[in-house]
Order: structure tokens, then sequence, then C-alpha cells
């Protein structure tokens, strides 16, 4: 679209806006488990993945695999709870979601790199960032209102639906559970364009799991200890009913009772799968 | 093709939602602190006799941060807890029971910073040692509403005794009254800000010179209010779970003489 006139046109604009948005899952992916054998390769595809949403995908490092999979910032909320938003119109809450989410995850993960030993961890976050904003910066310089309209309009809306993506699949689970704290997406097309992140629950217990065993995994673990309520068959349909359909935002049930029948299965304490995390997100 | 008309329409739309949002939630959290204000405003105000009548406390970890040429711990607030211990508050010539119960603890912010501070070099090289392991430093600083204390009580009165909702050494009526004052100034400057942006943004001759300097304020406004709004509101949470965080550095230990203040009523855990 920056360098073909032609292909400013609809299409490709939520065409991009889509890809956006799946580079981010995509950088979510692989800071779970890199893509490259090479960790360089990683490294360096991690500036490719920051440019996709114009914040540095390190990021994801604290905010998702160390904060959010335990749903705890070290006895503070998770930085993207769905309760840090609280219109009654609950479409609202959706759309603001990102306004407060983002900021208190930036917030978060600087305090988290001033640790010591994190010096690593900071300059590659501080080069991603110059990177994305760099790259941008020169493409609205040669052609501005292309690069506004076709490049950042992209970047900002993968980025913001990417953090919605938590309120979409927490908002009314129990996240002090250990098997009803996600809400799942199960359609096999939606599943095979978003790369097996709609099994969400096994994702957050068994993170270190490659994306393409979630599907069996969910099957064997999850769906035997999960409120039927929580394997939706359809995302879409979840948000026009959930956003569109209704005004109120829906009320907490006790969805964690649908575990406590069923035989546990053996899953590290949080503690320990944070601990781990944190070793891995810093070797 | 897309115009860049078009679009151009649609991104000042999501400016917009955006900025009435940020105002919305903003209203929020200013119509929170003025229904407390109402409360704070019949609080009954005294003095503590008769031993301590609340206690506020945090649970910390500190963890060694990076910092050239010092050693510093940062502190991370992982929960607050406050409880209202019972005892009695002269009121003029009244003397009236407040019930023990878990009210908020309200305590103003220097008594919180000194109780958290560091005395001594032996105590800092104590704590680093721990704040280095990967499990940081546990630590919890409790400060208590004492007798002799000016305090304020807000809650529910019968006769001559009260279930205190809030047991504050600071005014929270006027706590309250600052606050508010702060969303409610920044709700039209934010709107205000955004208004000025869209026009600059619309600017004859559309899409000229200074159409894209009013789409740069545009983009900058939309990147820059949420941030400014998520502090603006963690400035104003309410004092008994305002973060405390604070550090110790080495350095100011060293510089401080011992026994300068009364510290270190937090207790290593």
């Amino acid at each position: 679209m920056y360098f073909v006139p032609r292909c400013r046109n609809i299409a490709f604009l939520a065409a991009a806006c889509a890809f956006s948005f799946l580079s981010a899952v995509v950088g979510h992916n692989t800071l779970h488990q890199g893509m490259f054998e090479s960790k360089r390769a990683n490294v360096l595809f991690r500036y490719v993945l920051s440019f996709g949403g114009l914040f540095p995908i390190s990021a994801v490092i604290p905010s998702h695999n160390l904060v959010h999979h335990h749903f705890d910032d070290d006895g503070q909320p998770d930085w993207a709870a769905p309760t840090h938003v609280r219109f009654e119109w609950n479409l609202l809450n959706l759309i603001h979601f990102p306004n407060v989410a983002g900021p208190l995850t930036f917030n978060g993960v600087q305090r988290w790199a001033r640790v010591l030993g994190r010096a690593d961890f900071r300059k590659q976050y501080t080069r991603e960032l110059a990177f994305a904003f760099g790259l941008t910066a020169v493409l609205l310089y040669f052609d501005f209102w292309t690069a506004l309209f076709f490049v950042v309009v992209p970047q900002l809306w993968g980025a913001r639906w990417f953090l919605r993506i938590n309120i979409i699949q927490h908002d009314g689970c129990d996240t002090s559970s250990e098997w009803n704290h996600s809400r799942n997406f199960v359609g096999r097309l939606f599943n095979w364009f978003m790369m097996n992140n709609g099994y969400h629950t096994i994702h957050h217990n068994r993170a270190g799991m490659h994306w393409s065993e979630l599907a069996n995994a969910h099957a064997r673990e999850v769906r035997p200890r999960i409120d039927p309520s929580l394997d939706e068959p359809s995302m879409s349909w979840y948000l026009a009913r959930t956003y569109l359909l209704r005004y109120s935002r829906p009320k907490a049930r006790d969805v964690a009772s649908a575990e406590r029948v069923v035989a546990p299965v053996a899953l590290d304490s949080r503690e320990a799968r944070r601990a781990q995390a944190e070793s891995d997100a810093l070797a | 093709m897309l115009s860049r008309e078009v679009i151009g329409v649609a991104c000042l739309g999501v400016v917009w939602v955006t900025a009435l949002l940020v105002a919305a939630a903003a209203w929020q959290d200013l119509r929170d602190l003025l229904a407390i204000r109402r409360r704070a405003r019949r609080a009954i105000v005294g003095v503590v006799v008769g031993g301590d009548l609340a206690e506020w406390s945090v649970e910390q970890t500190g963890r060694a941060l990076d910092a050239s040429g010092d050693q510093v711990i940062g502190f991370h607030d992982r929960g607050f807890r406050s409880a209202v211990l019972g005892g009695r508050v002269r009121a003029g010539d009244d003397e009236i029971d407040v019930e023990a119960g878990d009210g908020e603890v309200w305590l103003d912010d220097d008594r919180k910073r000194d109780a958290a501070a560091c005395a001594r070099a032996a105590d800092f090289d104590a704590a680093y040692a721990q704040a280095r392991k990967a499990k940081g430093l546990r630590r919890e600083v409790r400060v208590r509403v004492r007798e002799g204390e000016h305090v304020f009580v807000v809650g529910e009165r019968s006769g001559k005794r009260v279930a205190a909702a809030i047991v504050s050494t600071l005014d929270p009526a006027a706590f309250c009254a600052r606050k508010a004052l702060g969303f409610a100034l920044f709700i039209p400057l934010e709107l205000l800000a955004c208004a000025a942006a869209t026009r600059l943004a619309l600017s004859a001759p559309h899409f000229g010179r200074a159409s894209v300097a009013g789409a740069i304020a545009c983009l900058a406004f939309f990147l820059g209010v949420t941030p400014l709004a998520v502090s603006l509101r963690e400035g104003a949470r309410r004092p008994h779970e305002a973060f405390l965080r604070s550090r110790w550095s080495r350095a100011a230990v060293a510089r401080e003489p011992a026994n300068s203040r009364e510290i270190l009523r937090s207790s290593p855990r």
C-alpha cells in the first residue's frame, strides 16, 4: 500500500490490520518458544514484530509470560486484568480496555526492567523501540499521509486488539482457579488463523507447550475440567452476544465448580511456573 | 481507492472516541471521590485517647536495582491492609467509641515514607544481600494511629459509638476535593486538547502542512492521553491503597546520621 497506490483500498487496509494483529500473535508465540534455532535470528525477528505493532515486542516477556500467565504482579493485579475497566455499558469496556491496560503494561515493564540483571532486556527493549518508531518515522517523513493511514493505523489496530484479547479471554472467568481462568475459542478455522491461540486455558497452564499441540492437550486436560460456557465455538458470536446484543456486563458465575468434581491433574504451582518462566526469560 | 478524506474522518472518529472514553473514565473516578467527600464532610474530628486506634500496613518485596555507582533496593507493594483496632476519640467535650473493624486507614505520605525508610547502613547491607536473590526481600511496613494523634473518623454514628469506614490522619474531605479537582481539570483540558488537534488537522488546504501538523498532534494526543489518564488515576488512589513503593540507596544511607529520624517500623520477613 505504501509503495503501490492501487493497493490503497479497504480490502488491503483490512488485511494490513489483520496482519498487524497476527504479527503480535506470532510475537506472543515466539516469545514463549523461539521460532528459529539461532538465538540471533530470534532476536532479529523481534525487530520485525516490533514494527508490526509499533511497540517493543519484548514487552510481552514481563507483561504476558511473567505477569499475565499467573494473573499476578507479585501480589498486585495483572496489568491486563479485565477489572481495570468498569463501564456499565459493556461495549465501552471492550473499546476502552487498551487505553488502561496499555499504559499499565508499559509502566509495569519499566519497573520490571530496572531490576538488577536485566540490562540485556533493557538494551533489546530500547533497540526494538527505536527500530519500530524510527522506521515508522522514516515512512512518515517520505509520504506522511500514506504512512499514517496505511502503516500507523494498522500498527495501532493490531497492538490494541492484542491487548483487547485479554478482556475477551478472561472477563467473567475465575482467575484464581486452575482450569477455569480463561475463555477458549475452539473453532477450527479460527484456530488455523490464530495458531491455536483460541486454546487459552491449556496455554496458560502449559506455557512451554508448542502451539501445534494445544488442540489435543485442550481436549485431554481442559475439556473435562472446564465450565462449558468457557468453551466458545465462535469468537464472532461471543463478541456479538457479549458486547453488541446486551448492554450490561455479564455477572460472574462460579465457573470453577466444574473442576472441583473431576480428578486433579499434576500441575506445577503458579509460583513454580512463574519462577521457571522468569529463568527462561533471562536465559 | 480509499480516499484520504474518508480514512481521515474515520481516524478522527477513533481519536474522539478515545478522548470521550478517557473523559468518561475520569468522570467515574471524580464521581467516586465526590461521593466519599460528601460522607467525609460529616467526619468526627478529634484526638485519639487511651491507646492505638488503627493500623495500616503494606507487604513489600524489595529487589536490587541496576544503579551505576550505587546499590539501590526498589520496593514493590504486594498488598495493603487496614485495621481499625477500636478505641476512643475525644471530639470537643465528647468521647466517642470507635468500633474495631476493617475500615480504611488513611495516613499521610510522609509518615508512610518515614516508616519505609532505612536508617542504618548495617540494615541496608543485610537487606541488600536478600534483595539480590531471585525471591527478593520480603518485608512489611506498618504504621499505627497512636494516642494523642489528631484524626478524622468517617462512618455510621449511633449515639456515642461509630462504626468507622475511614480512620484518617489527614482531612479526607480535603484529600478528595484535591484529587477531584485534578480530574475536574483534566476532563475539559483533554477534550480541549483533542479539539485543538482536530481543528489543526482540518486546516485548509486539507492535507497541507498545517493539516500534517494537526495529524501529528492528533497522533501524539492519541498515544499520550491514556498514559496521562492512567497516571492521574494511580495518583488518586485512596491513601489506604496508594502505592508506597519507595527505594533504599546505599549512598543516601551512608550520608544520613544514624537515628536521624524515627524509622524502621518495618520488619523483614
